[in-house]
């Protein structure tokens, strides 16, 4: 019991910032981030007989977060005909770059969907190669590839801006 | 379709800036951990649940299998499944679990002697008892016994009993608490049955009692001694009593 104890009290005191920023990237919002971290933790060590080692606990979380942002986000879909994933406000109280490019670029990933937008993250902001991302989202290479082609295309007004910039 | 394998590096960039955008996480570990124990410890208990199950399931169906080729043989084969009562005579003594802090069973405190003497002769099933009269102590002026059941009385009123079943169990029923505490459990089954309400002390070598809804059950304790006190967890249920019992006082 102690082992699990440890690994999460590590995790949460250690990775939680990281863990939160790939959340944020995903949910749009730190309220929602907060809550898929928070749940992936307690499910990756919930269950008795599935501890994940203290060397690939960091990685069994992430793979939860994915898979429950996904999870989530088809929920809503079925319960609201529209789903908002990011809730950017209306008018940014800073107007600086970082803020501008934020809400540029928040706007833009509101566009994808959820497995669009995960697998955006895994490739560009974790950096892991397809073989991975199609791991960690049950899906094939193929799949993952396509999914990144169609968010890429969709993204490709900011890329095209980002560009110029 | 090369997504994939595009580098982006501004896009890379901009997600890095983006995700320095979120602000510290909002949770302690602390939390996290009270969540987890509480989820494992349901898990945990539906897995021995369903260990249970299939536990009795396993001994279950061979019981019934074998009943029920009993009941075949001894219709000597006429082909007339006898019925279920007269195939399986149970060899447990049946468990009744009526004693409360308030009575036994449908006998409530302040009954008149006859109607709990009717009431604890079905009950019981066996009419054999002892009168005791003129007892005169500690507000008990007669009383009745059954074997292993003494239900006092004062007033012609019904105050109080103490059960501890006879040696010679046979097929007597076995009377147990209303959530299940027999004598001879351990005082950490009843606390397992009642939490915190139960307790235990090392009054008068041992008791243990738990209020209920219905009153305040009690009753004597003994076993291996912990902790320099003639009572523990590992103590068992001798006596199971509720009401006035006479003297002395059983709870301190």
């Amino acid at each position: 019991m102690a082992t699990w104890r440890q690994a999460l009290t590590e995790l949460a005191e250690c990775r939680a910032e990281a863990l939160k920023r790939q959340a944020f990237l995903l949910c749009g919002n730190n309220a929602e981030a907060d809550d898929l971290v928070q749940d992936a933790l307690v499910r990756a060590f919930a269950r008795p007989l599935r501890v994940p080692g203290p060397g690939d606990a960091e990685t069994y979380v992430r793979a939860i977060m994915v898979h429950r942002f996904v999870d989530l986000a088809r929920r809503r879909a079925l319960w609201h005909r529209t789903v908002r994933i990011m809730d950017v406000p209306e008018h940014a109280a800073d107007a600086s770059d970082a803020v501008a490019l934020r809400t540029d670029l928040a706007r833009a990933l509101t566009g994808l969907s959820a497995r669009q937008r995960a697998c955006v993250v895994l490739r560009y902001y974790e950096d892991l190669p397809v073989a991975q991302i199609a791991e960690a989202l049950r899906c094939s290479e193929g799949a993952v590839k396509r999914y990144l082609y169609e968010a890429t295309n969709r993204l490709a007004a900011w890329l095209a801006t980002a560009e110029r910039d | 379709m090369s997504g994939g394998d595009e580098n982006h590096e501004d896009l890379r960039r901009a997600l890095a800036t983006l995700a320095g955008q979120a602000r510290p996480p909002q949770f302690h570990a602390d939390a996290l951990i009270r969540r987890v124990r509480l989820l494992r410890a349901r898990a945990v208990a539906m897995m021995g649940g369903g260990v249970l199950a299939v536990v009795a399931f396993v001994i279950a169906v061979p019981a019934l299998v074998s009943g029920t080729g009993q009941s075949l043989d001894h219709s000597g084969g006429s082909g007339r499944v006898s019925s279920g009562t007269a195939t399986a005579p149970s060899p447990q003594p049946q468990v009744r679990e009526v004693l409360n802090g308030d009575g036994i069973g449908q006998s409530r405190f302040g009954a008149a002697p006859g109607v709990v003497e009717r009431q604890l002769d079905t009950l019981l099933g066996m009419p054999s008892r002892t009168y005791y009269s003129a007892i005169g102590g500690c507000g008990i002026d007669h009383a009745i016994e059954w074997p292993g059941l003494i239900v006092f009385f004062h007033r012609s009123q019904f105050v109080g009993y103490t059960y501890r079943p006879p040696q010679q169990q046979g097929q007597q029923p076995v009377l147990a608490t209303a959530r299940g505490l027999h004598v001879g459990d351990k005082l950490s089954y009843g606390q397992l049955l009642y939490g915190r309400a139960f307790h235990m002390g090392p009054e008068q070598g041992g008791v243990w009692w738990v209020t209920t809804s219905h009153g305040q059950i009690d009753g004597f304790a003994s076993g291996p001694p912990q902790n320099g006190t003639d009572v523990g967890p590992r103590s068992v249920v001798l006596t199971i009593e509720a009401g006035n019992v006479g003297c002395p006082a059983m709870t301190p």
